[in-house]
């Protein structure tokens, strides 16, 4: 019966050749195979240094492998080291999927609604093992990965890297830059914490800005699904972290690599000749071939990154964690994430509109079209000082614009508001919140007593903070331009046991002889102000998050 | 290219070590983390407590009489010997503490029928879920400050406090013959055990202040024994004393003050009160004209 007949080639070789030879030279195809087209003994010679042999075995993964297929076979000497593009490129795309499999993790722990997505938080942080872990990395990934591509734009604008033919390759990484600047906005609000909240409807206010008032109120609704962040909000932007912005970024990254390999990469501007584009032509023997060189080194730059995120998230890098998303109250001196802070500055000089839709649209497709307007053929420093003063007068504007979105600059809410904010601030614990529990000595203190040195370091230091922000709201040139100094200003800090473990404190400024009754902390009270807050033995706000 | 071959090595080890060493420290910080996010979760609830409910349920949740409950009690928040707190144990509740407090504060309290209650107002429906203010995480703070006092409770062994002795109380004997009363002392008095609530700041009962046309309670009682007046009061020190100690032997006219005849304030005076208090209350209310 040759219905079925039983066939196997490694059988037949064991019967000729023995089991071991057999076996080996079994591991030695499988080996090469897995390759596309390495066996182990071309591994060996790669790796220990070898000239490569002729026909070179070595290219042949980059002709039969998917993976290899769009990596260059070789580099130009020039470029196949850290300098001079620091493979921040190469960087931007290990964040990018670093981001993609620390995100996919979270994911699993994550759902978009406002009803559960805080608690979610609490669960991976507190009863997911490696969860504060995951989350963290994810966050310092996305800080980084802004960082890499911004820097990676910049050393591609000074090098002139944007010049015929690779016009289109600048373009489409304007596009990746717009697309991490996104992803890590709407990623922001997943958490749904006072941060996430209105960090997000800030940035979305600028579209409701948008001239005239029908297509802004559209926009705005389509941004925040409703007249105000919600379910509907949540969903949306969750949907464009995980998939809109991901594929999109995914597709774009796919045009821009082809095209960085198809045009190869540029070579230093004093490395050619002006005007010539060299970059495919290398040499025999001006090459650094991927295998073994660069792909050993990509393997190391991998190795080490990885070590350092991991160990920056386990020692010191955490992600904070804010009180639930109140839509009714907004923390005091909320600011943007630091690559937006250029925007909030720019929205401090004047109209919403002009300053945070006209100008930042003219920015990004001025950046678009740098290449199709700086067309001189040269890419050396020397002819391109024009170019370069304005590319770093950019970078000084842009650091100013920074200065200027934080809540240091221009933000004014009362001077007592400002003096009880250092102590419990609103966007963060601040000091009162991450001292010393025990030492918060129950009594009624004024901050006269800064200088008592009977009192406990904890005491001694918060009243000093108190103290000094006192005499600043007293006299200082802001507050006597605007006649809003605090004259005769008296501070009290109350500190009182509460509950079990719970001590309340409570901050009371008095200026201008104070209320004029014997009254305490009244609602609507004249030249008082007070604020309460509460603290528990074990809320530990010092830990990180 | 071997320099790169052995720090890459020696970092992919180190970050394996360093996986190694937060699988080791993770139960740990998880529980340090819970512990501290409960932490924060009664601050929380202590400011939204603060804003919210110490109006009615007073400043530490001693309640006060005639309005709203205490909640820093032993019989809701404590179980004796394994039994659930008295209050709990009454209603027949079949779940936590926790639970019954969660329920209460979300879906709030009617106002129950007009012959049994000791609170005339409805506690106010809390829930978003039921049209209330509150998020469901703001509820759960609540509830967290709330169960921190069993902690106070069970630590201070009031749970197995011996009662403290009865006060002898006035009587219900309106013609009993009262000490000096100082007025005040009164103040304070009507301040601490609640009569405020209902006679002061949301008057539920008569107003004892003067307003608009209406003179205080003081010159009230003056006048009230030439009027339409079925009590058994011959003087108006008696006739304040009989409004507090039985409080159903008239009911003022002009507002929703009784139930099937029946008065909405408390009968329970007569009981809680001694012959000094009762003189010094009346000595104040005589001093609101």
């Amino acid at each position: 019966m040759s219905l079925f007949k039983f066939h196997s080639p490694f059988l037949d070789d064991i019967k000729s050749k023995g089991v071991i030879p057999a076996s080996l030279a079994k591991v030695n195809e499988t080996v090469e195979r897995l390759t596309a087209g390495l066996d182990i003994q071309d591994i060996r010679s790669m790796l220990r240094g070898d000239p490569a042999p002729r026909p070179n075995p070595r290219v042949k993964p980059h002709a039969d492998s998917f993976w290899f297929h769009m990596r260059p076979t070789y580099y130009h000497n020039l470029v196949a080291g850290l300098y001079p593009s620091f493979r921040l490129g190469w960087f931007s795309t290990y964040f990018f999927f670093f981001e993609t499999i620390t995100g996919v993790i979270l994911m699993f722990y994550y759902t978009p609604s406002p009803l559960v997505a805080y608690e979610n938080m609490l669960n991976i942080l507190g009863n997911v093992p490696f969860g504060r872990l995951m989350r963290d990395m994810h966050k310092l990934g996305a800080e980084l990965m802004v960082l890499v591509v911004c820097l990676h734009m910049l050393r591609t604008f000074i090098t002139g890297n944007y010049k015929k033919p690779r016009q289109f390759t600048w373009f489409t990484g304007v596009v990746l830059l717009l697309v991490t600047l996104f992803l890590s906005f709407s990623g922001y609000l997943l958490p749904w914490d006072q941060l996430s909240l209105w960090a997000v409807t800030i940035g979305a206010s600028m579209a409701e800005a948008i001239q005239p008032e029908a297509v802004g109120v559209v926009a705005n609704l389509l941004l925040r699904g409703g007249p105000q962040f919600n379910a509907n909000g949540l969903l949306r932007w969750y949907l464009g972290h995980v998939l809109l912005l991901p594929l999109v970024g995914f597709i774009f990254l796919g045009v821009h690599y082809y095209k960085v390999v198809i045009h190869g990469h540029s070579l230093p501007p004093e490395g050619e000749a002006v005007g010539e584009d060299t970059a495919k032509r290398v040499p025999t023997d001006q090459r650094t071939y991927f295998m073994p060189d660069v792909i050993t080194r990509e393997l190391f730059y991998f190795s080490v990154t990885t070590f350092l995120m991991v160990a920056a998230c386990v020692f010191f890098y955490h992600a904070p964690l804010e009180p639930h998303a109140d839509p009714l109250v907004t923390p005091l001196h909320t600011t943007a994430p630091w690559y937006w802070l250029w925007l909030q500055g720019m929205l401090k000089v004047g109209d919403k509109f002009f300053f945070g839709v006209i100008m930042p649209g003219i920015i990004f497709n001025g950046l678009m079209v740098i290449p199709y307007l700086e067309v001189g053929p040269s890419r050396r420093y020397g002819d391109r000082r024009i170019g370069l003063t304005m590319g770093f007068i950019t970078c000084a504007v842009l650091a100013i614009l920074s200065y200027m979105g934080t809540a240091r600059y221009a933000v004014s809410s009362s001077p007592d508001q400002e003096v009880v904010a250092e102590l419990l601030p609103q966007v963060e614990p601040g000091p009162l919140r991450e001292s010393n529990w025990e030492e918060l000595t129950v009594g009624v203190w004024n901050t006269e007593q800064y200088s008592d040195a009977s009192l406990n370091p904890t005491m001694q230091h918060l009243l000093g903070v108190y103290h000094e922000e006192l005499e600043h709201a007293k006299s200082n040139p802001k507050c006597i331009r605007e006649n809003k100094c605090l004259t005769d200003g008296e501070g009290v800090m109350t500190i009182e046991n509460w509950q079990d473990g719970l001590k309340k404190i409570t901050f009371r400024l008095t200026w201008d002889g104070g209320p004029g009754t014997d009254r305490v902390c009244a609602p609507g009270a004249q030249h008082e102000f007070c604020q309460t807050a509460y603290l528990h033995r074990l809320s530990n706000y010092a830990q990180g998050e | 290219m071997s320099w790169r071959a052995i720090l890459g090595t020696l970092s992919l080890v180190l970050t394996a070590l360093l996986f190694g060493y937060v699988a080791v420290t993770e139960q740990d910080r998880m529980a340090q983390f819970q512990l501290a996010y409960e932490a924060r979760q009664v601050e929380v609830g202590a400011a939204l407590f603060e804003n919210n409910c110490t109006t009615c349920h007073g400043v530490n949740g001693e309640g006060i009489v005639g309005v709203a409950p205490a909640l820093n009690a032993v019989d809701l928040l404590v179980s004796i010997d394994g039994k659930p707190p008295a209050r709990l144990e009454e209603i027949k509740w079949a779940g936590a503490p926790a639970d019954y407090v969660r329920s209460a504060i979300a879906g709030g309290r009617p106002r129950a029928s007009q012959a049994f209650s000791t609170y005339p107002q409805r506690m106010p429906t809390w829930s978003q879920e039921f049209g209330g203010p509150l998020r469901a995480d703001q509820i759960n703070s609540l509830v967290s400050f709330i169960m921190n006092w069993a902690v106070e409770l069970e630590k201070s062994g009031a749970a197995n406090a011996t009662p403290a002795p009865p006060v002898e109380g006035v009587g219900k004997d309106i013609t009993v013959e009262l000490p000096t009363g100082n007025a005040a002392t009164g103040k304070a008095l009507t301040e601490k055990i609640g009569c405020v609530a209902c006679h002061i700041t949301a008057p539920v009962g008569p107003a004892w202040l003067a307003a608009g046309g209406t003179a205080g309670i003081g010159a009230r009682a003056e006048a009230r024994l030439t009027e339409s007046y079925t009590g058994k009061a011959k003087t108006p020190e008696q006739y304040l004393f009989e409004s507090i100690v039985d409080p159903s032997a008239y009911i003022v006219s002009g507002g929703a003050y009784a139930a099937n005849g029946v008065s909405l304030m408390p009968a329970t005076y007569g009981d809680t009160l001694t012959k000094q208090d009762t003189a010094d209350i009346i000595a104040y209310l005589e001093t609101l004209k």
